[in-house]
């Protein structure tokens, strides 16, 4: 090999020289030649790499070394040959062997050389290892499986708020096919849509953002309540590419928490009848504890059917309260505060040995009100306040 | 005798004072002056303040009446406070506003009992 100089500094290289040195520096490509009966001619540090054979153990040996025994028997390393020679150079993919028995997927291209007479000299054969290709696209058809198979619509969205993929559960959910999502914007899914625009743009700003609620439009024009979980995704430089967004659908629980609504709307009513006993007297049984909102409910009641009956005592029995506490005690004397600006007042009845314990214990001061362990004795308090008297009828007429 | 939508009648020996509905601070404080004024003039024993048309009020009006109770009490009449409305009571509650200690009824007829045991009993003890 000699080395020739232009007259600059400059190293001029003859073209094998040139060759040479190119197929010794790759390593990523096994570049080999064949002499025409298919033994190994030349070797690279690509072909050590991928196969495991040094160059000093493998020059001259056959090249069927690297197919694996069902190629071999199959007759598929003279075949290749056969095809090289008639159809000239040929790409294709297939196992290979490794010399340590391993097998990997190749991507092979293989080319006759012929002299300027055009007799065959050999072959070159150029091999890839498939392999990270294959193990990447394993890897990436099960995350896309995982993808596909989710219940949640996913969705992905790009910093323009147009939609960049979806999944089957998102066409399912929009009613509308993946091809008429993507590149739309995704804003035009729901009821509101300045409200979804938002909701990703905060997402972009703030890196995610966890249950934020959205009306989604469906196709057939009715509306599915969900829940949105979103972040931002990157690409390996770490530059943010879009949003990642899933939705869960909460129709089933807002369902659910309006029943509960309707459910506590109708214990309110059923549990503050006040009740007329007699001219002047009113009733009415507490049932369950005195929370803000009750309280409200229970003393706008009390209060009008006061005025309505005009009756200047209210019998409230806590018989059915289970535990009082200091709240519940302020509530009630805001209540008979209340009762008494009216121009009534109250008669707390029902009184029972552990609510007692528990009032003198709190220290809570209920000395300015009439109170009685039982509505009967209650009653009878009422009765006295009117100036009313029980008589039993006289025994002759 | 009146002065634009307050009223203060005689009835007897009592003075019955109707409020108008939305009273505003001016007309409360004209009704303290009217009040005292009926006070002077006949020197009523009883005091009826019928709320029955007011729908709100506010802590200024709660407190003049409390201190128009305590001055005519001064000049020699008990009060008591008529007719209010649930709405109101509860709001006043609610507000924290205290109407003291001052006697209250369901409606004036309930007031006029009130108001005739109450001055009976300071006869006897008197």
């Amino acid at each position: 090999m000699t080395i020739q100089t232009d007259g600059s500094a400059n190293i001029v290289l003859g073209a094998e020289q040139s060759f040479r040195l190119l197929v010794e520096n790759v390593t990523d490509y096994a570049i080999i030649m064949l002499d025409p009966s298919g033994r190994i001619a030349s070797w690279n540090p690509g072909a050590e790499k991928i196969t495991g054979y040094r160059q000093d153990e493998i020059l001259g040996q056959y090249f069927a070394r690297f197919y694996t025994p069902e190629s071999v028997n199959n007759g598929d390393p003279e075949q290749e040959l056969k095809q090289a020679v008639e159809q000239g150079r040929f790409e294709y993919e297939g196992w290979r062997m490794r010399k340590d028995g391993s097998r990997f997927c190749a991507n092979i291209v293989m080319s006759p050389l012929r002299d300027p007479q055009g007799t065959l000299i050999g072959f070159v054969k150029i091999t890839r290892d498939l392999t990270d290709k294959k193990t990447d696209k394993k890897k990436a058809d099960y995350a896309r499986s995982l993808i596909e198979a989710s219940l949640d619509p996913l969705v992905t969205i790009a910093p323009d708020g147009k939609i960049t993929d979806v999944n089957a559960a998102t066409e399912a959910a929009t009613g509308r096919s993946r091809q008429a999502l993507i590149g739309t914007d995704f804003c035009e899914y729901f009821t509101d849509p300045e409200k979804a625009r938002n909701g990703y743009q905060q997402v972009f700003r703030e890196g995610q953002v966890r249950d934020y609620p959205l009306e989604l439009r469906r196709r057939d024009g009715g509306t599915t309540p969900v829940l949105y979980n979103a972040s931002v995704y990157r690409d390996e430089n770490g530059q943010v590419v879009g949003v990642f967004a899933a939705a869960r659908d909460i129709t089933e629980r807002k369902r659910a928490e309006e029943r509960i609504r309707q459910q506590g709307r109708e214990i309110l009513e059923l549990s503050t009848p006040v009740m007329q006993v007699w001219q002047g007297v009113v009733a009415v049984p507490l049932i369950g504890t005195l929370d803000s909102q009750r309280t409200q409910q229970f003393m706008e009641r009390l209060l009008e059917r006061i005025v309505e009956t005009n009756s200047p005592v209210a019998l409230v029995d806590i018989m059915g309260v289970p535990t009082i506490d200091t709240q519940t005690a302020q509530h009630l004397i805001e209540t008979i505060t209340a009762v008494r600006l009216l121009g009534a007042q109250v008669v707390l009845t029902g009184v029972r040995p552990a609510i007692a314990q528990t009032l003198v214990h709190l220290g809570i001061d209920l000395s300015g009100i009439t109170t009685r362990s039982s509505l009967a004795a209650g009653l009878s308090v009422a009765l006295d306040l009117l100036n009313l008297q029980v008589v039993k009828k006289s025994a002759h007429r | 005798m009146a002065y634009g939508n307050i009223s203060v009648i005689k009835v007897r020996d009592i003075l019955l004072v109707t409020v108008p509905p939305d009273p505003d601070d001016l007309t409360v404080t004209e009704l303290q002056e009217q009040v005292l004024q009926a006070m002077a003039v006949h020197e009523a024993k009883g005091l009826i303040f019928n709320l029955s048309t007011v729908d709100t009020i506010d802590s200024f009006f709660a407190r003049t009446v409390t201190e128009t109770v305590k001055m005519a009490a001064l000049m020699g009449g008990l009060t008591v406070l008529a007719g209010m409305r649930a709405s109101v009571a509860i709001t006043t509650t609610q507000l924290g506003l205290s109407l003291g200690s001052t006697l209250t009824a369901l409606d004036v007829d309930r007031a006029m009992d009130l108001l005739g045991t109450a001055l009976r009993r300071e006869e006897s003890s008197a």
